[in-house]
C-alpha cells in the first residue's frame, strides 16, 4: 500500500511537471523551456553525483552508440510536450501520449526492438487499446 | 496538429525509455539519466543560441519568470526517483496504474485551475483510459487469462 501511495504520488509529480512545462512555455520558445528542463536536473544530478555519492561523473565503460541519441529524444519530447500542452491542456496531451506510447511499447515487444525479447502481440489485448483509445477520444472530443 | 505532435511524443518514449534503460545498464542509473539531461541540455543550448533566441537566457529575463515554473524538471526527476525505487517491490501492473491516476488525476486539476478546463465527459475518458492501461498491463502479466 505504501509503494502504491509513493507510485501516486510519482505520478502526481508528472502531472505538475507538464502541467508547469506547459506553463513555462508562455514565457519562453519550446527549445528554450527544453533547455531549462534539462539543464537544471543536470545540475542536480551532477551535485548527487559528487556531493552525495562522491562518485566520479565519467566512468569509462562501453555503451552503444546510439545512447548518446538519448538528450536529442528528451529535448524533442520536452519542446513538444510543453508546446502542445499550453495549448489543448495537460489532461489531453497526456492521454495522447499515454496510449501512443502503450502502442509503441507494444510494437519494441512485437518485433523485439533494441535487443528486448520478442513477445508477440497477443488478440486478447486489443480491448485494452481499444478502450483506452475511446477513452482519449472523449477527452479530445469533451 | 496538437494532436498529432502528441502522438509524435508518445512514439518517441518508449524508444527513449529503451534507450535510457541501456544507459543505466551500462552507466548506472544517475550517469545514465545525466548522459540523457546533459546531451539534451548542450543540444537546446545550441539551437537556443543558433536560433537567435539568446536573449532569453539574460539573468534579467530569466528572473523575470515566476520562480515555481522552473519546478516542473525537479518534479520530473523526484518522480523518477521514486519509480526507480518503488516499482520493483510494487510490481509493473500497481506502478503503471497509480502512476497514471496520479499524473491524469493532477493534470485535471491543474487544467482546471490555470485554465478552467474541465468536463465530466474528460473524467469519463480519464477513467477508460486508466482502465485500458490497468487490463493490459494484467493481461501482461497473464494475471487475467
Amino acid at each position: 500500500m505504501g509503494y502504491a501511495l509513493l507510485l501516486t504520488l510519482a505520478g502526481m509529480l508528472q502531472g505538475v511537471m507538464v502541467s508547469l512545462n506547459g506553463q513555462l512555455n508562455g514565457w519562453f520558445d519550446p527549445i528554450t523551456v527544453a533547455f531549462f528542463v534539462h539543464a537544471i536536473p543536470t545540475v542536480l544530478l551532477i551535485l548527487y553525483l559528487k556531493v552525495y555519492r562522491h562518485a566520479k561523473i565519467f566512468a569509462k565503460a562501453s555503451v552503444p552508440a546510439y545512447v548518446f541519441a538519448v538528450g536529442l529524444m528528451g529535448l524533442s519530447m520536452v519542446s513538444i510536450s510543453s508546446y502542445v500542452t499550453a495549448r489543448i491542456g495537460a489532461v489531453a496531451s497526456g492521454c495522447i501520449s499515454n496510449v501512443v506510447k502503450m502502442i509503441g511499447a507494444a510494437l519494441i515487444d512485437h518485433f523485439g526492438f533494441f535487443g528486448v525479447d520478442r513477445r508477440p502481440f497477443r488478440w486478447k489485448e486489443l480491448p485494452c487499446y481499444l478502450l483506452a483509445v475511446a477513452g482519449t477520444v472523449l477527452i479530445v472530443t469533451g | 496538429m496538437n494532436f498529432l505532435l502528441c502522438a509524435v511524443c508518445g512514439l518517441i518514449n518508449p524508444v527513449n525509455n529503451m534507450v535510457n534503460v541501456k544507459a543505466g545498464q551500462c552507466l548506472g542509473t544517475a550517469r545514465g539519466a545525466l548522459v540523457n539531461y546533459a546531451g539534451a541540455t548542450v543540444l537546446s543550448l545550441l539551437v537556443v543560441l543558433l536560433t537567435g533566441h539568446g536573449s532569453q537566457l539574460f539573468p534579467a529575463y530569466i528572473a523575470s519568470v515566476p520562480w515555481y515554473l522552473y519546478l516542473g524538471s525537479v518534479c520530473g526527476l523526484t518522480a523518477m526517483a521514486i519509480i526507480i525505487k518503488a516499482t520493483p517491490k510494487s510490481g509493473a501492473l500497481v506502478s503503471s496504474v497509480c502512476l497514471i491516476i496520479g499524473s491524469m488525476g493532477m493534470s485535471m486539476v491543474l487544467d482546471y485551475v490555470f485554465s478552467g478546463l474541465f468536463s465530466w465527459r474528460k473524467v469519463v475518458g480519464i477513467l477508460l483510459v486508466i482502465g485500458g492501461v490497468a487490463w493490459k498491463q494484467a493481461v501482461a502479466e497473464n494475471k487475467i487469462k
